[in-house]
């Protein structure tokens, strides 16, 4: 059974990696006559004088793995029950992140939510009653946004962070409902310990999860090669455990999605031909965590994702340290961009991370056999 | 005879004066307030208006990676064009609280803000609290709570805070008082922080004390380095206020 496994994911690793490897070279032509391509005045990381050389650069390169991962999925590894949501989940990220990507280039007024302060004046002094019950009605969601707004380091276009928060939210309905509801399940596996039910409790859980891992791949992918080798070490571990369940479906849909992202990485290495951009980097963390839970194994996200939990907890923490104590904890957040301005090369940085990403994968897949 | 502020808050009104900006390269300290509402006030405190010295001096140094520039080899008024541009300075309470910083830390071993009372309750407070030189302002600093005003101009000391409440809410702070052998004030001095039409930033003052004109009040001449044709008189009629907390320091 495992030599049919690791056979079949050769075929799909080696399809997916050829067909993104082939497809490339036309989607960055294609991305660059459309004017798809990075932005300085769009970019907070471009304040990095040093980083304004990738303007010009396509985004959205991140298509071709979501492109490739659902050929191969729908023609050679679809079923219901295992591969129907993870694909779905991607999907859904994908047009979030897509979209995002979209509107960041393209939207050109900016979007910014009222001061709490004006909503209360408004409240207070509009001169149509209507109004000022509507303000009063809109307030929990105009306090909402706003406070999202001051967390988040929002360009003023695109999608907004509260926006986000939603979608990934209905994402991480959807994986809860899967889990929950279809294929009922509520038990998560610890180390050691084996299986403890959460009961209705692993809804909040998964919905956590998606959230924090979806948002922490967006985030390291801010380098050339950091996500893509990260991500392709991370999915990498899953692999052994996928094979060590048996599962064909899930170690197939593993091995296509590592195919298609080897496939970008040979053009997303410095300097980079293009970049991954929101439509996948936000799918790519979804996608992940479809797959943890599907392997009864989301808890080894904290070790075998490492690199990513590092990652957003330089910026919560970061943007903590400013909101709370009005000082600064790192030079810039995420933490590859402090590693930048304090003088690191940017090679040097994306091979540390991926040093570091392999040995937690390794912890974690030594974890899933205890 | 002279007064002076100790020579700790001293050094902070040097700092301010002379911010590190590269190797023997040293900037004035530009003028920056921030909004009272807006992300600026969520921000970094060097970005609002209330960084010490070295806070803004660390800026400036990841201003200059960002920037791609190299400040050692730039002038003083390019450097401080970066700084405005980029939002980095001092205002005038935020200065004047940080000199003060300086000397209570040195008479009470404590900072500023855990001797001053604020207006805010509640969540307020406690925001106060964990960021406080954000939530020191002008008005903070003359409550009732905090300080009580100086009638007489002759009793006036190095610590007082001098206020300009008409168009904008000011306030400088005397830094050296002189008086003649039969100890009738002669001279104020002090430092601020200010806004002047397209910039400026943190400057000191002179305030000769020349006499009294017909109906008894003091007649003022103010003098103000650097020289840019203003001086903080214009601002309106001053008042002078006297933190309780220097009342057993002096």
């Amino acid at each position: 059974m495992i030599e049919e496994i690791i056979a079949k994911s050769f075929y799909f690793f080696t399809g997916a990696f050829l067909l993104a490897v082939i497809a490339s070279p036309s989607l960055i032509s294609f991305l660059k006559k459309f004017g798809i391509v990075r932005k300085d005045d769009r970019d907070f990381s471009s304040l990095i004088k040093t980083r304004r050389s990738k303007a010009g650069t396509p985004v959205f390169g991140g298509i071709i793995i979501v492109a490739v991962i659902t050929l191969f999925t729908v023609l050679f590894n679809w079923h219901r029950e295992t591969t129907f949501v993870p694909l779905g989940v991607l999907w859904l990220a994908a047009i979030l992140g897509g979209a995002d990507d979209l509107l960041n280039i393209f939207y050109t007024k900016e979007r910014h939510p009222r001061t709490l302060g004006r909503i209360v004046r408004f409240i207070k002094i509009h001169k149509e009653l209507k109004f000022r019950v509507w303000y009063v009605i809109s307030f929990p969601w105009q306090a909402y946004k706003r406070l999202f707004y001051l967390l988040g380091s929002h360009p003023g276009h695109g999608v907004q962070a509260h926006e986000k928060i939603i979608i990934q939210l209905v994402i991480g309905g959807i994986i809860a409902w899967w889990m929950s509801f279809k294929l009922d399940w509520t038990e998560v596996w610890v180390p050691w310990l084996g299986h403890i039910d959460l009961g209705l409790l692993i809804i909040p859980v998964i919905l956590f999860i998606v959230i924090l891992m979806a948002n922490a791949v967006n985030i390291t992918d801010g380098i050339d090669g950091l996500s893509a080798g990260t991500l392709i070490i991370a999915y990498g571990a899953f692999f052994p455990i996928a094979l060590q369940q048996g599962s064909m479906d899930i170690s197939l849909l593993i091995a296509t999605v590592i195919g298609a992202l080897g496939g970008y990485l040979l053009f997303n290495i410095k300097p980079a031909k293009y970049q991954m951009g929101d439509v996948a980097s936000l799918g790519m963390g979804v996608l992940l965590v479809a797959i943890a839970f599907a392997l009864d194994r989301p808890i080894l996200l904290l070790i075998i994702g490492m690199i990513f939990i590092l990652e957003i907890s330089s910026v919560i923490l970061q943007t903590s340290w400013k909101v709370l104590l009005g000082k600064r904890l790192l030079k810039m957040s995420p933490l590859h961009h402090h590693l930048e301005i304090i003088g690191k090369e940017e090679t040097s940085i994306v091979m540390y991370a991926w040093a570091f990403a392999s040995i937690f994968a390794i912890i974690g897949v030594w974890l899933s056999f205890q | 005879m002279i007064n002076s502020l100790p020579q700790s808050a001293q050094s902070v009104i040097d700092a301010y004066w002379k911010l590190k900006a590269a190797e023997n390269v040293y900037v004035r300290c530009p003028y920056f307030r921030n909004p009272r509402s807006g992300r600026d006030r969520w921000g970094l405190t060097a970005y609002s208006g209330k960084g010490s010295p070295q806070e803004i001096e660390d800026e400036l140094r990841i201003i200059e990676k960002l920037e791609n520039v190299d400040f050692s080899g730039m002038q003083e008024s390019e450097i401080r064009d970066i700084m405005r541009k980029r939002k980095l300075g001092i205002e005038c309470s935020g200065f004047i609280v940080r000199v003060l910083d300086a000397w209570t830390k040195e008479f009470y071993k404590k900072p500023v803000y855990s001797l001053l009372n604020f207006k805010k309750s509640g969540l307020g407070w406690l925001y106060s609290k964990l960021r406080p030189f954000t939530h020191v302002d002008v008005e903070t600093l003359v409550l009732p709570k905090n300080a009580r005003e100086v009638e007489d101009m002759q009793s006036i000391a190095p610590g007082d805070i001098i206020r300009f409440n008409t168009t904008i809410d000011h306030a400088i702070i005397v830094t050296a008082t002189e008086r003649d052998d039969s100890s009738v004030l002669r001279k104020i001095h002090y430092a601020h922080s200010v806004l002047e039409d397209s910039g400026e930033g943190v400057k000191s003052g002179l305030i000769e004390v020349s006499g009294t004109n017909k109906n008894g009040s003091s007649l003022w001449g103010w003098q103000e380095s650097p020289d840019t044709g203003h001086t903080i008189n214009e601002k309106g009629s001053p008042r002078i206020y006297r933190l309780h907390i220097m009342n057993s320091s002096l």
